[in-house]
């Protein structure tokens, strides 16, 4: 085998015509490596290319340095070298470098990081893009030394991209669905692990003579567990540094536990990340190392290793982001089992009130989180896949978007343990300025979270700007593309108000700032500080939280009409009033936050105009509904578990809407606001904006993401069970709410006669609960023992049923185009995306 | 008649049948308590109209949805594709305009309403409500008396002016229908004049901590000659109370001290009463002090200096502006007095 050293390399692509089997090529993607390589598995060692090179770059296996010494004036190229270099290659074309460096006379260049790229682009990075994530056996099976150079035959098709050529590549390229495909039970463990043990290791050893490390053992190189001991020695640390502090301004209650939770909440969270690792590439290329892109898999590991660890593929954290959404949507779910049992009769049965009150504020803000959580899941998986981009624009804020939410759920469960808090989700002070001191870590969990969506939202948009394929212009994007776009939009720019309210409310309590305390301190007064105003928060706080429902359901709304067409085989009906819609509900969100705030006394006359923009609301909302009426209509519907939960989701989220009307006029609100009429009113919004579509993608996508069919009969059964047991528990809700029930009390009054309707609310979380426990199952049975999946399924004609299931490393063998409309089924002859095959869907 | 439009027709016939039957439905069931102001009269009705277009939007999607459903649902193993059609402008148009006029309509409806329910009348008697965890007390400045029940003459509009003296509460009697949030700092009005003579409940409404389910006061609406009854009664009552343990007796449980303090010994949130007085108390400092009257003094008025051991500093911190120097007098009298 032959290298070319790439921080040597100045890429003039001298060698590239040499070889006579053409196995020089030039990295793909061009930002992430723009060097050549050498195709180990159909290099010949002909020598060839060697002499060639005008910069000695190129090396045979055992001649490769671990060291250069520069001569001075020559350049290097690496990742994160800030100079720029202008040349001409043998051919008299110019060549511009950034990244680069030249080097003075005797400098010495490491060589030995150059290495691992080098090989891993072909073990594990684009080079073969048919080895994926896939292959459960890796670790299992046992490293044959003497295959060290087989290997494997079918992943090459896709390496040979480089031709300019359209019409040459085009029978290579149809190859690739099944060569990738048949490749995966030639690419046993044994392939890839010999690889980096004969290549890499091999390399590696020399380096490691010198410099003698340590070998963490396996779990250790887990990022989640490395993420959890950070976080629990940066809480620690921040304790520590906040009591001594406080010891040596010599206080008497150095030890207050307070304000050490709050410093050590903030250290905490910030040794999550360091020890999970996702600032390590910033943290490298700040003081001037290079962090190249580590594509694939991680070589050497399990196959769920990289689903635990920083990983910068989209699919990955999509799938991360998703398992998240659902392990935190069970935690609240099992907060609502408990105090809902509790609620079945009038009096105290096993829990006070100081537990219940927890468990509903708990419950709230864990079941927004896994919202928030999930719609991120949803977003960051099939966003790039739709419009043809290989990833986010940025990857590693990407993972940190990820990343951060797992200290800031940690920060939710630990509020529970340090007395909780009894504030709701809301907080509102000054109740929350007094609440117990789990309301601190409550208030700087959600800050956490909320900085995953700031970020989260930032980089989609970024993305959705820049990277979709040639022929998206707007109006050809897939219509959930467009109900992304809006929801990153009011996570941008909402976000910060709740953070900042809620900093305010930390700060109150720790540093004695009294923004919204109205009875100051005597001392206060003489100086003549103003009162705090506890209304002020209430504008801050649904400034967002009233946009943050809007988060919640667009991308909901956006399954909903994405998935209708496809099963209703028609277009949709009115696409661009339906993009347009899901905009206006997004601007018209800012309008409104003040229709939380009927009773609570801020200036009367500013009730009118958040009445008239809150009934606004329900023109775009209402477009949304006639347009899928008018999709159905006349269409060919089939009823497969993912079109039923489509429909499932339209029947609740209408009792959401409908309910939402008369809160919406300030007259009956007086009456209705929180009572249980609020309580049925969000759920069904929630459930029918976010969880029944959010189960609509999970078993829509589900044969795309692993490969595997999901079973068709639980899924109908999870349908069944949980569709009419929640039209009873929140038109349940709605009825009690009328009868007087208010919200967020542990106990109710047995005068007004509801034990009966709270028995069967009762009854109907429970089968919910049951419903949902029938699909992980479903879902984690299937990933196993499912059949295996078409690559098309559903007929869809969006790009991503285009390409193989399970989807491949780099989804996108080559960029494709867009020549048509996203939803014209039913036209015959027509085309959505043109891979580079004129291959006609349908 | 084409498939097409008879399939309209047949469904539009449905969402009218639908629609009635769900408006008949929800008028006669019985969803709401029975009304008690002349404030809810206008709700109410505000109401039943919203009843009535949610029963019409609910049969039109619900018809429509479960129409296609069953007519346009495609036969086994049938693999073509539905009529294409990418839409109808005139159709969109329809269906934003129309929607925007119900909007107005109801923005309209909206704004009358909400005058109605907030309008004042000029012979208002004003009833200044302050709320506290977890309890109520309301004064009649126009009579002089405090109570911690709420006793209203039917028909007589009144005023509350309500405000708290810790965390945001929520003033709320379901059968009056309104409601107004407690807001410490803030004097809040609002307008309620009862119509039905009957008990009822001041219900909190805005989650105030621990005890905020049990955050009630009983509500009596009575004639007007019983209300001037009371007032006299109350008037010539509170005369009477001459010995300091007496007048401490009425602040307990005017003030709000009783929502926390038991006098039977049972721990409510604060340390009960009973042999209070003269007692030793560890503090959560560790030290321990024995009850006099400087302590009493000083705990009435700085609750969060001197934190009985096991119990949280929860004690509203505003007494000092509430209670007079003989108000303190009187209530230490009254605990000196709580003995077994
Ligand atoms: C994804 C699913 C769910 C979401 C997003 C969700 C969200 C919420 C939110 C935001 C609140 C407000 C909390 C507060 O007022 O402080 C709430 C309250 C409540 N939830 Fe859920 N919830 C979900 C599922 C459930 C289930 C399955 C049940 C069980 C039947 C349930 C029962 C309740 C009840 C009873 C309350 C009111 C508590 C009270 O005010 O006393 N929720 N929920
Ligand atoms: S060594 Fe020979 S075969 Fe290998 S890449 Fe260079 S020229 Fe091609
Ligand atoms: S000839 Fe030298 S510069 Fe050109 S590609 Fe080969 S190694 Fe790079
Ligand atoms: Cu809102
Ligand atoms: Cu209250």
């Amino acid at each position: 085998m032959t290298y070319i050293i790439t921080s040597l390399c100045l890429r003039d692509s001298s060698c590239v015509e040499v070889c006579p089997v053409e196995c020089i090529i030039p990295g793909k993607p061009m930002k992430e490596w723009p060097w050549y390589y050498i195709d180990p598995e159909t290099c010949i060692d002909c020598g060839a290319c060697i002499p060639e090179c005008p910069y000695e770059a190129i090396f045979e296996e055992e001649a490769v340095p671990a060291q250069y010494d520069a001569k001075g004036g020559e350049y290097i190229a690496r990742i994160g070298l800030q100079g720029h270099y202008e040349g001409q290659n043998n051919q008299g074309d110019s060549v511009i470098l950034d990244c680069t460096k030249q080097l003075e006379a005797g400098e010495n260049i490491d060589l030995t990081e150059d290495i691992q790229p080098n090989y891993t682009y072909f073990t594990e990075g684009v080079g073969y893009g048919a080895l994926d994530m896939q292959d459960e056996e890796v670790m299992a099976s046992p490293v044959v030394e003497d295959e060290i150079d087989q290997v494997p035959e079918a992943a090459a098709v896709d390496v040979v991209e480089e031709s300019d050529d359209q019409e040459a590549e085009v029978s290579d390229v149809e190859e690739v669905p099944e060569a990738s495909t048949a490749g995966l039970e030639d690419l046993e463990a044994e392939d890839v692990v010999t690889i980096e043990q004969s290549h890499g290791g091999g390399v590696r050893e020399s380096a490691n003579e010198a410099v003698p490390t340590w070998q963490p053992p396996f779990f250790l190189t887990i990022g989640l567990v490395r993420g959890l001991l950070g976080q629990l020695f940066g809480t620690l640390f921040g304790m520590g540094l906040v009591w001594a502090i406080r010891f040596f301004m010599g206080l008497d209650e150095f030890w207050a536990a307070e304000p050490a939770w709050v410093v050590g909440a903030v250290t905490g969270t910030l040794g999550f990340m360091i020890g999970v690792g996702a600032l390590t590439d910033w943290g490298k290329w700040m003081i001037g190392m290079q962090a190249p892109m580590v594509h694939g898999p991680p070589s050497g590991k399990p196959s769920w290793f990289r689903y635990f660890s920083v990983d910068y593929n989209h699919k990955v954290i999509g799938i991360q982001y998703t398992v998240t959404g659902i392990l935190v949507m069970l935690v609240g779910g099992s907060l609502a089992m408990v105090f809902r049992l509790e609620l079945v009769a009038t009096g105290m049965q096993f829990i006070s009130y100081g537990t219940y009150n927890s468990f509903i504020s708990a419950h709230g803000i864990i079941m927004i989180v896994s919202i928030l959580i999930g719609v991120g899941g949803m977003i960051n998986y099939l966003v790039p896949l739709m419009i043809g981009a290989s990833d986010m624009a940025f990857p590693r804020l990407n993972a940190f978007g990820y990343w951060i939410n797992v200290p800031g759920v940690i920060l939710l469960i630990t509020a529970l343990f340090v007395g909780g808090w009894d504030t709701g989700w809301t907080g509102y002070p000054p109740l929350s300025a007094r609440a117990p001191i789990g309301v601190q870590l409550f208030f700087l969990g959600v800050y956490m979270i909320g900085l995953s969506s700031i970020v989260g939202s930032l980089n989609l948009l970024v993305t959705v700007a820049r990277l979709r394929a040639p022929g998206m212009s707007l109006f050809r994007m897939p219509i959930f593309v467009w109900a992304s776009i809006s929801t990153a939009i009011l996570q941008l720019t909402a976000t910060q108000f709740i953070g900042l309210a809620f900093l305010m409310v930390v700060t109150e309590r720790v540093l004695g700032m009294g923004f919204f305390d109205p009875f100051i301190s005597e001392a206060a007064k003489a100086v003549g500080a103003p009162p705090g105003d506890p209304v002020l928060f209430q504008h801050l706080f649904w400034f967002y939280s009233h946009p943050a429902v809007y988060v919640f359901i667009l991308p909901g709304l956006g399954i909903i009409s994405e998935l209708l067409p496809v099963f209703c085989r028609k277009p949709l009906f009115g696409y661009r009033w339906i993009a347009i819609s899901s905009m206006s509900i997004a601007l018209l969100g800012f309008l409104v936050w003040a229709h939380h705030m009927f009773v609570s006394g801020m200036n009367e006359f500013l009730r009118i105009p958040f009445m008239v923009a809150t009934l606004l609301v329900a023109v775009p909302t209402g477009v949304k509904f006639f347009s899928w009426l008018g999709t159905m209509w006349q269409g060919k519907l089939t009823f497969p578990t993912p079109m039923l939960f489509v429909l499932g989701a339209i029947s609740v989220f209408l009792i959401g809407g409908l309910t939402g009307l008369p809160a919406g006029t300030v007259a009956t609100d007086l009456f209705l606001h929180d009572t249980y009429w609020v309580v049925g009113h969000f759920h069904a919004t929630m459930f029918g904006g976010f969880v029944f579509p959010f189960f609509a993608a999970l078993y829509y996508w589900y044969p795309k993401a692993t490969g595997r069919k999901y079973s068709e009969k639980l899924g109908k059964l999870h349908f069944w069970l949980m569709t009419p047991s929640f039209w009873v528990q929140s038109i349940g809700q709605a009825a009690v709410g009328l009868k007087g029930m208010r919200r967020r009390i542990a106990d109710y009054d047995p005068a007004l006669g509801i034990e009966n309707y709270h028995f069967w609310i009762t009854v109907a979380g429970i089968l919910i609960a049951i419903s949902v426990l029938v699909c992980i199952y479903n879902l984690w049975y299937s990933a196993r023992k499912g059949e295996t999946a078409q690559d098309n399924p559903w007929r869809s004609r969006s790009p991503e049923f285009q390409i193989p299931s399970p989807i491949p490393e780099h989804s996108y063998p080559n960029p494709f185009e867009i020549v048509g409309e996203p939803y014209d089924y039913g036209l015959p002859g027509s085309v959505y995306v043109s891979m580079e095959s004129d291959k006609v869907l349908e | 008649m084409g498939v097409d439009v008879r399939h309209f027709v047949v469904a539009t016939i449905i969402v009218v049948l639908v629609t009635v039957a769900g408006a008949v439905l929800l008028d006669s069931a019985d969803l709401l308590p029975p009304l008690a102001s002349a404030q809810g009269v206008t709700i109410d009705w505000l109401f039943g109209i919203h009843l009535k277009l949610i029963a019409f939007l609910f049969a039109l999607v619900i018809v429509f949805m479960l129409f296609s459903i069953i007519v346009f649902r495609s036969k086994p193993g049938d693999l073509s594709a539905g009529k294409h059609i990418h839409g109808n402008t005139r159709l969109e148009i329809t269906w934003t305009v129309i929607p925007l006029i119900i909007v107005a309509v109801m923005g309209y409806i909206g704004v009358v309403t909400l005058r109605d329910v907030t309008a004042s009348a000029p012979d208002e008697m004003v009833v200044e409500v302050t709320s506290a965890q977890w309890s109520w007390r309301f004064d009649y400045p126009e009579q002089g008396l405090t109570s911690t029940e709420l006793l209203l003459p039917v028909n007589q509009p009144i005023r509350f002016e309500i405000t708290s003296t810790d965390v945001i509460h929520n003033f709320w009697v379901p059968e009056f229908r309104v409601k107004q949030d407690a807001v410490p700092g803030a004097v809040n009005l609002l307008r309620v004049t009862p119509t039905v003579v009957g008990k009822y409940k001041v219900r909190c409404a805005e989650l105030c901590g621990l005890r905020h389910s049990q955050m009630l006061a009983d509500v009596r609406v009575v004639e007007r000659s019983e209300f001037d009854n009371w007032v006299g009664a109350e008037t010539a009552r509170l005369a009477a109370l001459d010995t300091p343990e007496a007048r401490g007796e009425q602040l307990y449980e005017t003030q709000g001290c009783i929502g926390c303090h038991s006098l039977d010994g049972t721990v409510v949130v604060g340390p009960s009463w009973l042999n209070l007085f003269g007692s030793q108390e560890k503090l959560d400092d560790g030290t321990s002090v024995i009850v006099n009257e400087d302590y009493i003094r000083h705990s009435i008025l700085y609750p969060g200096d001197q934190i009985v051991k096991g119990f949280q500093n929860l004690m509203p911190a505003n007494f000092g502006e509430i209670l007079s120097e003989i108000d303190i007098k009187d209530l230490t009298a009254f605990i000196k007095s709580v003995k077994d």
